[in-house]
Formats: C-alpha cells, sequence, structure tokens
C-alpha cells in the first residue's frame, strides 16, 4: 500500500510534460497575465485529467450544450478555475480571448467556476459541495434510465468537509455506479501540506471502506489516465474512486511541491515570463 | 398540518413523475403508500442534510422536483450555505419541508426549537417562505409548489388546527395561494377596525381567538395571515395597514428577520415611515430557548397566547388612545 503510494508520488514528479500539456499551461497563463493573482497549485496539477476526460472519455454535443445524454463533469475545486477554463476554451465552449479577461468586473470568467459558463454543469468554490450535486445528477439519470455517467473531481484539502463522507454513504447505498470520483490528490491545500494540516493517507484504503472500487494512478500520464478511464467498469453497482496522484503547480518547477503557490498574488510581468519560460523547459 | 403536507405530495406525485421525495431519516407516517406511488421516486436518506440538499440541487438540475422531508432545524441550519449555493444561486429549485418549526419540539429544548428559520430563510435571495398557519392551507399551497419557479422552504408548525380551523373556516376563508396575503377573520364585519392583526402559522388561529376575545371588550379587529413572507404581498399588505389605526405583527419566531421585519421592510419601502399608524410586535425575545414543556406552555410563558395577547392589545390601545 504504501509502497505503491510512494511509487505514484515519485511518478508524478517524474512525469514530463508533451506539446498539448504544455499549450493548456500557456493558456491557464494568459489569464494569470490579466489578472495577476489566482490560484496556481490547483489550476496547474489538474490539467492532464481533464485534458484525458474532454479529449478521450466525456460525451458532449458542443452545439447542444444540455442534450440530454452527454455526460456530466462536476468540477468540486471550483478555484481551478483556469485549468477548467483553458480546456474549454480549447475545445470550443468559447474563445480563448475570455481569459485575458479573467477575474475582471464583466469577465465571464471569475476565480471560481459558475454554471453561467458554457460547458459549466455546477457553480462551485465552497468546498465539498461537488459530490452531492454529482449524486443527484447521477441518481437523476438512473430514473430517467439514461446510461450516462457523472464524473466528478474532489480536490484532496476539501475531504475535511463532513458533506464528503455524507455523500460517500449516500453514493455507496444509492448504488450509483455511473457515478465517477476522480481526486486530484496534490497533497497541499490553502495552508500547508495536506499530510501536516490533517493526514488523509491512506486513502485509497478510507475510500475501500466506503464500499468503493478505488484506482490509483499518477495524474500526470495521459496514457494510463486514460487507459484507466476507458477500463472503468460502470454496471457493477459500485462506485468507483479513481485517485490521481499530482504535483501542485505542475509544470513551473520553481513554485511545484510548495504550498505558497495554492494562492499566488502578485504575479508581475517579469514572473510571469519566467512561469511560461520554466513551462517551456519542462 | 404533516400528514395534511405528506396526503397533498403523495396526491401530486401519483401523477406527476417529477415529483421526488427525500426524507432525512425521518419518518413520514406514510412510508407505505409512498412507496407505492413513488416506487423509485421516494428515497430514505441517512442524517446527512448538507449532502441530501446537495443531491436534491442535483436531481433538480436535471428536470426532477424534489421534496425534502425533515426536521426543520435541520432542514435550515445544518445545510444553510448547501440551501445558499447549490439549490437557490443555480436555480436548482428545491421544496424544503421544514417539521416540527417553532416551539413545536419546546420539550426537546433548544437544539430542536426553529425560531430563527424564517429568518435565515428569508434573507436568500431567489427564497420562497411558507408558513401555513393550519392543515387547511397546507393542503391548498403544495399543489401550487409543484411549478413554482423558486426553491421554497414550507415551515409547518401545528397547532391544535380543528378548534381553531373551524372557527376561521365558519368565517369563508379564501382559497390561500402562494404570494397572496388574505384577511381571515374580521370580529365585527359592520364596524371600523380598531386592530389589524398580521401574522402566519399558529399566530394566526391564536390571532382569530385573541380578536374573538376583544370583540367582547368592544374592540373592533380583524386578521390578515400572511402565509408567504417572502415574497410578500405588498398590495395587500399596503391597503390594510394604511386602513387601520393599529396594527398588531405576532409570529412564533424570534422579532429577528421574520414576518414582522418583513412587513416593516415593505410598508417603509411603499408606504414611508411618516405614514404608518402605530404598529406593534408580538413573537420571541432575542434569546435561547432553555425552557422546555410544550408548544403551548412555551407561548404562554412568552405572553403569545390568546387570553394573554388579548390583553396585550387591549394594554396598547388604553395606553396610545386609540380607542
Amino acid at each position: 500500500m504504501k509502497k505503491n503510494y510512494n511509487k505514484l508520488v515519485a511518478l508524478s514528479k517524474k512525469s514530463t510534460l508533451d506539446k498539448r500539456s504544455k499549450n493548456l499551461r500557456k493558456v491557464v497563463m494568459r489569464g494569470f497575465k490579466n489578472s495577476k493573482k489566482g490560484h496556481v497549485g490547483s489550476a496547474f496539477s489538474m490539467i492532464e485529467i481533464l485534458r484525458v476526460l474532454y479529449d478521450d472519455i466525456l460525451k458532449y454535443d458542443l452545439k447542444k450544450l444540455n442534450w440530454k445524454f452527454r455526460d456530466r463533469l462536476i468540477v468540486s475545486p471550483g478555484w481551478a478555475s483556469l485549468a477548467l477554463y483553458a480546456i474549454l476554451s480549447d475545445k470550443g465552449f468559447f474563445k480563448t480571448e475570455e481569459l485575458d479577461n479573467f477575474m475582471n468586473t464583466d469577465s465571464i470568467l471569475g476565480g471560481c467556476i459558475v454554471k453561467l459558463i458554457p460547458g459549466i454543469e455546477a457553480t462551485t468554490g465552497a468546498c465539498g459541495h461537488g459530490l452531492s450535486i454529482a449524486i443527484g445528477m447521477a441518481l437523476s439519470l438512473k430514473l430517467k434510465k439514461i446510461k450516462r455517467k457523472v464524473f466528478v473531481i474532489l480536490g484532496d484539502g476539501e475531504h475535511g468537509e463532513g458533506s464528503i463522507w455524507e455523500a460517500a454513504l449516500s453514493a455507496k447505498k444509492n448504488k450509483l455506479d455511473n457515478l465517477i470520483i476522480i481526486i486530484d490528490y496534490n497533497k497541499i491545500q490553502c495552508s500547508g501540506l495536506t499530510k501536516d494540516v490533517s493526514e488523509l493517507e491512506p486513502l485509497s484504503e478510507k475510500w475501500k471502506s466506503f464500499g468503493m472500487k478505488v484506482h490509483e494512478v499518477n495524474g500526470h500520464d495521459v496514457k494510463e489516465l486514460k487507459k484507466t478511464f476507458k477500463k472503468l467498469k460502470c454496471n457493477k453497482g459500485y462506485v468507483n474512486v479513481v485517485i490521481c496522484h499530482t504535483v501542485m503547480s505542475k509544470g513551473i518547477k520553481m513554485f511545484e511541491n510548495n504550498p505558497t503557490y495554492h494562492w499566488k498574488g502578485g504575479i508581475d510581468t517579469e514572473l510571469h515570463s519566467e512561469m511560461k519560460k520554466s513551462i517551456d523547459r519542462y | 398540518m404533516k400528514n395534511a403536507c405528506v396526503k397533498s405530495l403523495i396526491d401530486i406525485g401519483r401523477n406527476d413523475d417529477r415529483i421526488i421525495l427525500i426524507s432525512v431519516d425521518q419518518p413520514t407516517g406514510f412510508e407505505k403508500e409512498l412507496k407505492k406511488v413513488f416506487k423509485k421516486r421516494f428515497i430514505f436518506e441517512p442524517i446527512s442534510e448538507a449532502n441530501v440538499v446537495g443531491m436534491a440541487a442535483g436531481l433538480a438540475s436535471n428536470g426532477y422536483i424534489p421534496y425534502i422531508f425533515g426536521h426543520a432545524t435541520f432542514n435550515t441550519r445544518r445545510c444553510y450555505e448547501q440551501i445558499v449555493l447549490d439549490a437557490c444561486l443555480q436555480e436548482n429549485h428545491i421544496r424544503l419541508i421544514g417539521m416540527g418549526a417553532g416551539l413545536v419540539n419546546a420539550h426537546l429544548g433548544p437544539t430542536h426549537t426553529a425560531i430563527e428559520d424564517v429568518s435565515l430563510l428569508r434573507s436568500i435571495p431567489g427564497m420562497t417562505v411558507l408558513v401555513p398557519s393550519d392543515a387547511y392551507e397546507v393542503t391548498q399551497l403544495m399543489p401550487q409548489t409543484v411549478e413554482h419557479k423558486k426553491s421554497i422552504y414550507i415551515r409547518l408548525a401545528q397547532y391544535g388546527e380543528p378548534r381553531y380551523g373551524k372557527k376561521v373556516e365558519n368565517n369563508k376563508r379564501n382559497k390561500a395561494k402562494i404570494g397572496k396575503a388574505d384577511v381571515i377573520y374580521t370580529n365585527n364585519k359592520d364596524a371600523e377596525i380598531d386592530v389589524l392583526f398580521i401574522s402566519n402559522g399558529v399566530m394566526t388561529p391564536i390571532s382569530v381567538e385573541s380578536s374573538m376575545i376583544l370583540s367582547k371588550n368592544n374592540i373592533n379587529s380583524k386578521v390578515l395571515n400572511i402565509s408567504t413572507p417572502k415574497p410578500i404581498d405588498t398590495s395587500t399588505l399596503c391597503k390594510e395597514v394604511s386602513s387601520s389605526k393599529h396594527v398588531v405583527i405576532a409570529e412564533e419566531h424570534t422579532l429577528i428577520g421574520g414576518l414582522a421585519s418583513a412587513c416593516l421592510e415593505s410598508l417603509i419601502d411603499n408606504l414611508g415611515s411618516d405614514n404608518l399608524p402605530s404598529i406593534s410586535r408580538i413573537g420571541l425575545p432575542d434569546k435561547f430557548i432553555h425552557n422546555y414543556g410544550s408548544q403551548k406552555s412555551l407561548l404562554q410563558k412568552n405572553n403569545m397566547m390568546p387570553e394573554q395577547v388579548a390583553k396585550r392589545v387591549v394594554h396598547i390601545i388604553k395606553n396610545k388612545n386609540l380607542k
């Protein structure tokens, strides 16, 4: 158990980034250029998870965003907004230029995601809400006999909220095998390292004890993520949990694994340029 | 009141597949029938109000109309952020049924008395708050909750319904409507009115009873029942208040943020502070309640039972030389 954890942590740190991953990170940087501040850490730890979901897994129709047979994705850590804005603009949900207005008074793109943005299923940003909303959506699809999936990304820090564990009981009880819980396990939260704030390990054992089928992957390995999501069995009466070991601020070496950069202000032109160079060099 | 609510829901849900009832570990008394009629749309969840409200929001986002059945205290305070963010902010319209509101569970102490719930819920943008006064009103309001395009809090605080209900009924009540205030009782129809009671919930039958007592003292009064404190029926409220010498607003709630606050906000905005008659408020103090007993014994303790209210009104009228 510990061996697997250590192996995946090491792999996530070693993972290199291909051209697409670097380009998506540069789209994130467009947001920071204007705002000069934001949640840097999770905007970079979640990129590969989102990229694989939108490139290879999720069923959606750009021409009909409310298509009733679409898969749903809820991103519970709504503050990782720039990662989602990068992929959504890349896929054509809205123009990439919108990121140049990130967090401006009249922008459609705020610091946390809201349902009014094309492609966003739920407004999030307060911790511990996404899983319950996802459970309601998964249940609604079951009741309507629509065979589509609900994916929900959780942050590790928000595991401190009691509502996450209330929801875990409910997901199991309602046998929501169309629900896939993905954890962006970057091991850093607002005030420090998750292990120092409140140790989550053994995280996989916690979810297993709630009756979930748990999978653990390197959350920056595009191939492995794709293989894992494709192989999930979603008709067996159990909920799948995919724990993705990721690196906070992945792609910007000088910020990686440093809790200081969960949120970063003062991203001036010089620092912005250094961050971009760091992505290029990765 | 609870029975009337669940029975209405069963009737509504019989022919409408969008209706879902989620019980937060609270027996409804109609489990067998609900399972038969609602089948998978009747969901029994563990004690987990925060999750249940989020889950209901998710169901609502996909076309369902979820009713959440639970204690007024826990269905409001415990899951407040979920009500604000998951339901109201995202326009996922849910229905919260708050059983045992007000002082109904007085015997269990302050953990189980919901006396600030209206204030909490009323302050959320887009929330509708219903405080029906008896089972008769619940039965009329429930079918209207289905197509209402807002989230709704339905506050249930039963209080010896048949006794008071019948007296009001004899006075020929209009049909209760969401968003509509209604004069449900006048003690002397042919005379000029001295006192206008404005009330909802259990304070409506109590105000009716007080009005009856006052008629013996030659004080003419009527009762304006406001079963929807939000959105409040401004036009009826202003019309009735404008033609009154004295107004008494009575609620089974603290005097912060409830019916009296809602009325005064609306009156000041629409009539102006210079055009108001004398107004008194009857309600619970801004204190945690550390007594037990029953709803009636605590109403008694707070001078809110019919005889006491009547006495207070006589005193006010005398002091203010209103008659």
